[in-house]
């Protein structure tokens, strides 16, 4: 754990300093270190939404963007801007609303096979690309740049603030506490359903609180970077593993790890291609597609 | 030390109905019946995870259907057919999920007793040595008893088992129900086991279901599973 603490730090104080705009004090302060410290704080959020709903399904495919918590988030953060009135939390609550609308679609619909492991993966995508065309067809007809289309299918950094920053860590840290406080019920949860229950944790109970902080953690990060892939997927299954699933240690270092993996996977966006920003889902998909074929097949 | 099942109504959606069951479990019970005759759905509705339509099951003076969870975990422990592929939990982790119903406040900390309570079973059930070992590379026979371990920790008064000797070779088997009969003098056992003819050694009572109802209740004769099988040895 010390040393991939100690890795993060590097990883972050290297980070400010890449990037096509040099090192002037001004982009370092307003542009890099917000942008670096929110791609810290999103794949950390990722990486723990896609931990909590693993175990909870006990089904290592599952993350926040497979079963259309990020696409659900996306089509009602899209859809808050068309709202006239403005509060500062207006984008994430409506976000957090399609995460929740998403997640209940797929459940409703998976219990037909009462909730078979590849149903609900099934039932997610389809969701997600259900909500992802709804929100490009409504892109398409509302606003004619296309950059607006990248932003939310395919993520990005580069609308982070300071303002933004401050919200993502409020919501990281509260619901990062909420699992680290509930760690013990997590462990119980991996077992089967019957001594889950026998032991004190009754899993209907408990989906439903963990399903609500994954989905915070989720529409937070798409509220204000829009979908960001596969993240939640790959860094729970190194984290896994690199250090087992006891949640008391899974918890802290999925997200860290899942912090790191994206400040680099967002260095990447940044100089892969000079004077091009590629957007950070496709960096994400670009590691994460494969590795999710791999999965599959393994669990086949 | 009895459990009183009286009247007990349950169906499921596809049509299996338990309708009208009665029996008493106590000290070592093993339940047999051909495949879907509902042994597995009378230990859920034991257990609490499937609610009845009617009846009740009284252990101690007490309808086990109207005391709340919290204390409800106190008294029942599962032990499944299969065990669960988790890594990174010690023998000691595993055993220690047994405390989990006695746990208090918000981060449920482990008590002085906890750790005496753990220590007092793998003592007892002689899993010293595999302490600091991965319960994932354990043995079948090896898992097995570091969940009845768990069960003893947890301190309950009413051991439900689903089939748990299923994957053992005989050697381990046998070592399973000599543990469990050494638990029945404190502990009321119903146990559902794939194969008869060793548990009935053990085993104090034998209650054998058919179609969702008590087709015998008795003492375990052997002769009694050849009548049920139908067979001639």
């Amino acid at each position: 754990m010390k040393k991939i603490f100690i890795i993060s730090i590097f990883v972050l104080i290297i980070s400010i300093f890449i990037g096509p705009a040099g090192v002037q004090k001004e982009i370092i302060l307003n542009l890099r270190i917000p942008r670096v410290l929110m791609g810290f704080f999103v794949g950390a959020s990722l990486s723990l939404s896609g931990l909590s709903l693993q175990g909870i399904f006990k089904n290592p495919l599952l993350e926040p963007y497979l079963i259309g918590i990020s696409s659900g988030g996306a089509l009602f953060s899209f859809l808050s801007y068309l709202i006239p009135f403005d509060f500062i939390l207006k984008t994430p609550f409506f976000s957090f609303f399609g995460s929740i609308l998403s997640v209940i679609l797929v459940l409703l619909i998976s219990r037909f096979s009462k909730y078979n492991t590849y149903s609900i993966l099934l039932v997610g995508i389809s969701i997600s690309i259900l909500f992802s065309s709804i929100l490009a067809f409504l892109i398409y007809i509302l606003h004619s740049e296309r950059i607006q289309i990248f932003f939310y299918l395919f993520g990005s950094l580069s609308r982070s603030s300071w303002l933004k920053l401050s919200i993502t860590f409020f919501f990281f840290i509260f619901s990062f506490i909420f699992f680290l406080i509930k760690n013990k019920e997590l462990d119980i949860i991996l077992l089967h359903e019957e001594e889950a229950f026998s032991l004190g944790v009754n899993p209907q109970k408990f989906y439903i609180e963990i399903i609500f902080f994954s989905s915070i953690l989720a529409s937070i990060t798409v509220a204000f970077n829009g979908i960001i892939g596969f993240i939640g997927l790959i860094v729970p299954h190194i984290s896994r593993i690199l250090i087992g699933e006891k949640h008391i240690n899974s918890i802290p270092f999925s997200s860290i790890l899942g912090g790191i993996v994206l400040v680099l996977c967002d260095d990447l966006s940044r100089i892969l291609i000079k004077g091009i920003e590629i957007p950070i889902g496709i960096i994400t998909s670009f590691i994460g597609v494969p590795f999710f074929i791999y999965l599959l097949f393994k669990k086949l | 030390m009895k459990i009183i099942i009286k009247n007990l109504f349950f169906s499921y959606k596809n049509g299996f109905k338990i309708e009208n069951l009665n029996c008493e479990i106590e000290k070592f019970t093993l339940l047999l019946g051909p495949n879907g005759c509902g042994k597995t759905t009378l230990l859920k509705l034991i257990l609490g995870i499937l609610k009845p339509e009617k009846g009740e099951i009284i252990f101690d003076g007490k309808n086990l259907l109207k005391i709340p969870y919290k204390e409800k975990v106190k008294l029942i422990s599962f032990i499944p057919q299969f065990y669960s592929e988790i890594k990174g939990f010690n023998v000691f982790d595993m055993i220690m999920m047994g405390r989990y119903p006695y746990k208090k406040g918000i981060i449920k900390k482990e008590s002085k007793t906890d750790f005496e309570k753990v220590k007092e079973v793998i003592e007892k059930i002689s899993l010293k040595n595999l302490v600091k070992r991965d319960f994932y590379s354990l043995s079948g026979g090896e898992k097995q008893k570091v969940i009845i371990a768990r069960a003893l920790a947890q301190e309950s008064k009413i051991l439900l088992l689903d089939e748990p000797t299923a994957h053992l070779d005989l050697k381990n088997q046998f070592e399973i129900l000599k543990i469990l009969k050494e638990i029945s003098n404190e502990k009321i056992i119903l146990g559902v086991f794939h194969e008869p003819f060793l548990s009935l050694k053990f085993a104090d009572k034998l209650i054998f279901m058919k179609e969702g109802k008590i087709e015998y209740e008795g003492k375990p004769a052997i002769e009694k599973i050849f009548e049920f099988y139908n067979v001639i040895p």
